[in-house]
């Protein structure tokens, strides 16, 4: 019975913090390595995170989406084998605001290690 | 109960259930067939199980205000609200599939032969030239009788008639949403593979869609010039012909942009 609640709590908050963590992750990869298809944005993610951080295709489709529907990324279509596949590349807008979010990061990070130095 | 709303609704439910039978073998005769569904097993799966459940559901429900009497104009509108819903969702769904695949599927690092489709100057003539039919229409509007002749017989007689504001207005704005919506869907590649993602072949269907749409907006206009009592029927036949040879001239320009007949 506890053991279910636990795994809800943790379900929901873990779905909580990744959502954001993704959007700044897919920011990150594409500033480094510029012009990525989904499929490599996605294998770039497995690679740093040691497969701990891969968002299913249909969560990576909708963090693309919504990254795209505030102009933080641009895309665009290119023909492979015959069928058109979808690149995405940082906008400059998506450069300025990731630009602000690793300050951010560095913040939350240090106080992390404050927290932890508490204990 | 009326005979022609029976068999709308029954031949509706047969393509249903025909889109259900084939919703796991994509081929090019039956089912939901957009440029997503045919480059994708997943995509077609998906689409055609929703369309075909869709149009069964929709079916029986069109069955059901048959059986009720529903007077024909009701039962008109669920239809076309049904069938459009349906087109807008089966496309998002195809869409959303094909995309999601694309990300599961191994793509070269760095992008290849680029696509760059401009649709924005075909979509403003399209729009600018319905904007003119408008004040056309509003500055003649009170010399429309209440209801106007919406469709001539070949000889340029009128044979239907509709209220002014159905006919004059909602006709237009739903017979135009065909072609914008077809030339806007070509910014996405996936719609239109046929096409083979040249410029030679998205320009030939966006000029296809946009002659299309000024020969439409000239017939609704040339349609409120007769009922307004400026000219006669038979400019109406006119731009009928007219339509259906151009219609023939961009269909086989298009057929060549594709790569046949050349």
């Amino acid at each position: 019975m506890f053991g279910d609640a636990k795994d809800k709590a943790l379900k929901k908050l873990r779905k909580d913090m990744r959502s954001g963590l993704y959007s700044f992750l897919v920011l990150t990869i594409l500033e480094r390595e510029g012009e990525l298809h989904g499929y490599a944005i996605r294998k770039k993610l497995e690679e740093f995170s040691d497969g701990r951080l891969v968002p299913s295709e249909g969560a990576l489709y909708d963090i693309l989406k919504s990254l795209k529907k505030y102009k933080l990324v641009d895309n665009f279509w290119a023909e492979v084998g015959g069928r058109p596949r979808k690149y995405y590349r940082l906008t400059e807008l998506g450069r300025e605001v990731l630009a602000e979010l690793k300050g951010e990061i560095g913040e939350i990070m240090l106080i992390l290690k404050r927290m932890e130095g508490l204990e | 109960m009326n005979r022609i709303e029976v068999f709308i609704a029954v031949g509706l439910l047969m393509a249903g259930l025909l889109t259900l039978t084939f919703r796991n073998r994509r081929q090019f005769l039956i089912g939901f067939r957009i440029g997503y569904t045919y480059q994708s097993e997943r995509a077609w799966k998906k689409t055609n199980t929703f369309a075909g459940v869709f149009m069964v559901v929709l079916s029986l429900f069109l069955l059901l205000l048959a059986f009720m009497e529903v007077p024909i104009n009701g039962f008109v509108i669920v239809m076309i609200a049904g069938t459009f819903i349906m087109t807008v969702a089966g496309t998002l769904i195809a869409k959303r599939t094909y995309e999601e695949e694309d990300i599961s599927t191994e793509a070269p690092k760095r992008p290849g032969e680029l696509i760059r489709i401009d649709i924005k100057p075909y979509l403003l003539i399209q729009l600018s030239a319905l904007a003119l039919y408008f004040i056309l229409l509003a500055v003649l509007w009170n010399r429309l009788p209440e209801r106007i002749a919406i469709h001539f017989n070949a000889g340029g007689n009128p044979d239907n008639f509709a209220h002014k504001s159905l006919g004059a207005v909602l006709l237009p704005l739903i017979v135009q949403t065909i072609p914008v919506a077809m030339t806007a869907m070509l910014k996405e590649p996936g719609f239109a593979p046929q096409l083979k993602f040249s410029e030679r072949g998205w320009r030939a269907f966006a000029e296809f869609m946009t002659a299309f749409s000024l020969l439409l907006t000239m017939v609704f206009a040339t349609t409120v010039l007769y009922n307004a009592g400026f000219i006669s029927g038979r400019w109406i036949s006119y731009f009928a012909w007219l339509i259906l040879v151009v219609t023939g001239v961009m269909i086989y320009r298009l057929l060549r942009a594709r790569g046949y007949g050349s």
